[in-house]
């Protein structure tokens, strides 16, 4: 009950982060989704034994909901990233082809509850809801800033979804979860304090160098 | 004991070159490792082997690694050569972290052609991004750093997306069911065919990403005409393998349980895709090392159609993979040299190569003549192999377009390269040191030899590679 709770919530972040136009309320959603991620996997803690545990713990509590969140306002303040988003379009349709994009999850969940065996369909349904809202909002914003805090929800989609398989490969899946997450968005932020020196506004728009 | 050799080799050498920060040595350094990997992986060849239960040779993996190997080589001593008395002052962190970039990259890439495990080839195709990033913002340029940000975005996405898929994989099978591949297709059969066919578009487009299969290209011409040419070289002619083993490796799967058709026809689809990219872009491209490039997108979608088609197209998907991979060797390096003399990019502004350094000019030539599939070099054979077994499928519409596609291509191409290759000699350049042309000459002469004078062995070894990765199922 209380899982499938979280994962509504989580559901719910995404709308928020699609319908705001301030990076810092983006960041604390992040932060929130972490926390959320948090419980969830608390909810569903008699699964793994005691590594995987605290590596889950460690994972969403530390790094997802504080780490990453405080690194991100650290590269901001760093680099003077203006707060509004940019978005190409506005954000009421934003919201609009977010909370689309939602209703497909759950209708997802409907159409493969038959099927799956041993898997939550809700939380298959919203995470990849999770995971396609994501992508749209990385190719409907114009800031790079933007596009790290979207790849960041979209990774976090993908962690929903691991925890809604087999427990047996947690432990391998996620470290190379983890990996994933802290070496991108490190290299990223390492590339961006290095755009933010030779480009002035960090934008898309600006990234058109190299054409054909 | 050859298989952990080529992981601590790199390791080793690479940490070394990190604490000594002695450009003059990274040279040695990298000509020491690229001679190694050769030495290992042609034991490999000899006598397979298997390390800790997560790596173990097979003929696909061995391909990979011999084409990595030997370009690998090429690009070391060219590098070698050309490097002789340059001097690099500020620059010593930098060029050493180049180095353990570039021996890590090496490693990441043997690891994931040699992994037997689902899971362990995701994460090694991941390392082979982060490893590579700084090589292809070696020259530290405005440019580079866009087309470096992209390679890392793009490819992030494209590996979470292959994440998905594995995960979705994993939803289908039942609880606690290993993850080597082995026992996958073993197991086929009992893994739920809704998962399964559910999961394959989402590897497809996740580790075809990196494979520079189209709509999921954009990163590739970007990066490869912003990294050094040697880099530039290791990308097209190994990574991208790389990447394309790790789509079939999956493919197998689905073969295995008996959805052949749905591998085949995702793979022709996605290959006709790519030529068409490559062929109009081909028409439009000013930059030449971009227009590389589009060729290797060209030439990644020619596989994946032999693969898809599997039987005698798979055989010619080898055997174009090999000489893709050497011919694209040696075209990047030649590019990389008149880049360093000319010092444009521009098609329009390097002109005149054949009159100024005659050599290069003719590498530069017989390199398109060898992409371009025309006798004797190995990408005619394979191109004329794939097209018979176009016909054979009983595709007689789609060999049409595979022709008027590759025409276009090669007139796209040729228009290129020869403005490149022709025009007024530069005498302000003719005093300039020309660089090392044997190296390409080598791959250039291997991609000959491999065909007119195949041993017997090498024939068998091909045709064990292309009944493994090849769509066995997909035929009518």
């Amino acid at each position: 009950m209380v899982g499938e709770f979280v994962i509504i919530m989580i559901g719910a972040t995404m709308l928020a982060i699609s319908f705001t136009s301030r990076i810092h309320a983006v960041i604390r959603a992040l932060s929130i989704q972490g926390l959320l991620l948090f419980v969830l996997v608390l909810d569903d803690a008699h699964a793994f034994d005691t590594i995987n545990l605290v590596f889950l713990i460690i994972e969403t509590l530390v790094v997802k909901a504080v780490v990453i969140p405080l690194f991100l306002q650290r590269i901001i303040v760093r680099n003077h990233i203006y707060r509004e988003i940019e978005p190409y379009i506005p954000n009421f349709y934003s919201l609009l082809v977010a909370s689309i994009i939602l209703g497909g999850g759950f209708l997802l969940e409907h159409l493969s509850r038959g099927v799956t065996s041993g898997t939550k369909p809700l939380a298959l349904g919203v995470s990849l809801a999770v995971i396609v809202t994501a992508l749209f909002l990385i190719i409907s914003r114009k800031k790079l800033i933007t596009h790290v805090l979207g790849f960041l929800a979209m990774e976090n989609g993908v962690f929903m979804l691991t925890m809604a398989v087999a427990r047996e490969h947690t432990f391998a899946v996620n470290v190379g979860l983890l990996l994933d997450v802290f070496l991108a968005v490190f290299l990223l932020g390492l590339f961006m304090n290095r755009i933010a020196s030779s480009y002035e506004e960090m934008s898309v728009d600006e990234l058109s160098d190299l054409k054909d | 004991m050859v298989i952990p050799v080529l992981f601590f080799l790199p390791l080793t050498l690479a940490v070394l070159s990190f604490l000594m920060r002695r450009p003059a040595l990274d040279r040695y350094l990298v000509l020491l490792h690229a001679m190694g990997h050769l030495a290992g992986v042609a034991w490999m060849a000899l006598e397979p082997c298997s390390w800790a239960g997560y790596f173990e040779t097979d003929p696909p993996a061995v391909l990979v690694l011999a084409l990595l190997a030997i370009v690998y080589l090429a690009v070391a001593v060219k590098r070698f050569l050309d490097e002789r008395g340059m001097h690099h002052d500020g620059h010593e962190a930098w060029h050493s972290l180049q180095t353990t970039a570039l021996m890590i990259f090496i490693g990441a890439m043997t690891a994931a052609a040699l992994t037997n495990h689902a899971a362990m080839l995701w994460v090694f195709v991941e390392g082979t991004t982060l490893a590579s990033a700084p090589l292809i913002y070696s020259s530290r340029t405005k440019t580079a750093l866009e087309a470096t940000w992209k390679y890392i975005f793009i490819c992030s996405i494209g590996i979470a997306l292959a994440f998905i898929g594995i995960i979705l994989l994993m939803m289908g099978m039942e609880p606690g069911a290993s993850l080597h591949f082995r026992d996958l297709e073993a197991n086929a059969g009992k893994i739920d065919p809704f998962w399964l066919k559910f999961a394959f578009p989402f590897i497809l487009v996740g580790f075809g990403t990196k494979a520079g299969f189209a709509p999921v290209h954009a990163w590739l011409p970007d990066a490869h005409s912003e990294a050094p040419s040697g880099i530039s070289a290791l990308l097209s002619a190994t990574l991208l393998n790389t990447a394309l083993l790790a789509v079939l490796r999956f493919g197998n799967i689905l073969d295995a349980a008996g959805y052949g058709v749905f591998v085949r026809d995702a793979l022709v689809v996605t290959g006709f895709l790519s030529l068409f990219v490559a062929a109009v872009y081909m028409l439009r491209v000013e930059n030449y090392k971009r227009m590389l490039a589009y060729s290797s997108i060209e030439n990644m979608g020619i596989m994946a159609i032999g693969f898809g088609l599997g039987g005698a197209g798979a055989v010619a998907a080898v055997l174009h993979m090999v000489a893709h991979s050497l011919v694209k060797g040696a075209f990047f390096l030649t590019a990389g040299d008149i880049l360093h003399a000319w010092k444009r990019r521009d098609i329009a502004g390097a002109g005149g190569v054949l009159a100024t350094w005659p050599r290069t000019g003719w590498v530069w030539l017989t390199a398109f003549v060898a992409i371009s599939g025309l006798p004797p070099f190995a990408a005619f054979f394979s191109e004329i192999m794939l097209m018979s077994a176009l016909l054979e499928a009983g595709y007689p519409v789609l060999l049409a377009l595979f022709l008027l596609l590759l025409t276009v291509i090669i007139w796209g191409m040729g228009r290129g390269v020869l403005a490149v290759a022709m025009g007024p000699a530069r005498p302000d350049l003719a005093g300039h040191r020309s660089s090392a042309i044997w190296p390409q000459v080598l791959l250039l002469g291997l991609a000959i030899a491999i065909v007119v004078a195949m041993p017997q062995p090498v024939e068998t070894f091909f045709r064990d590679v292309a009944a493994i990765l090849g769509v066995n199922g997909g035929q009518r």
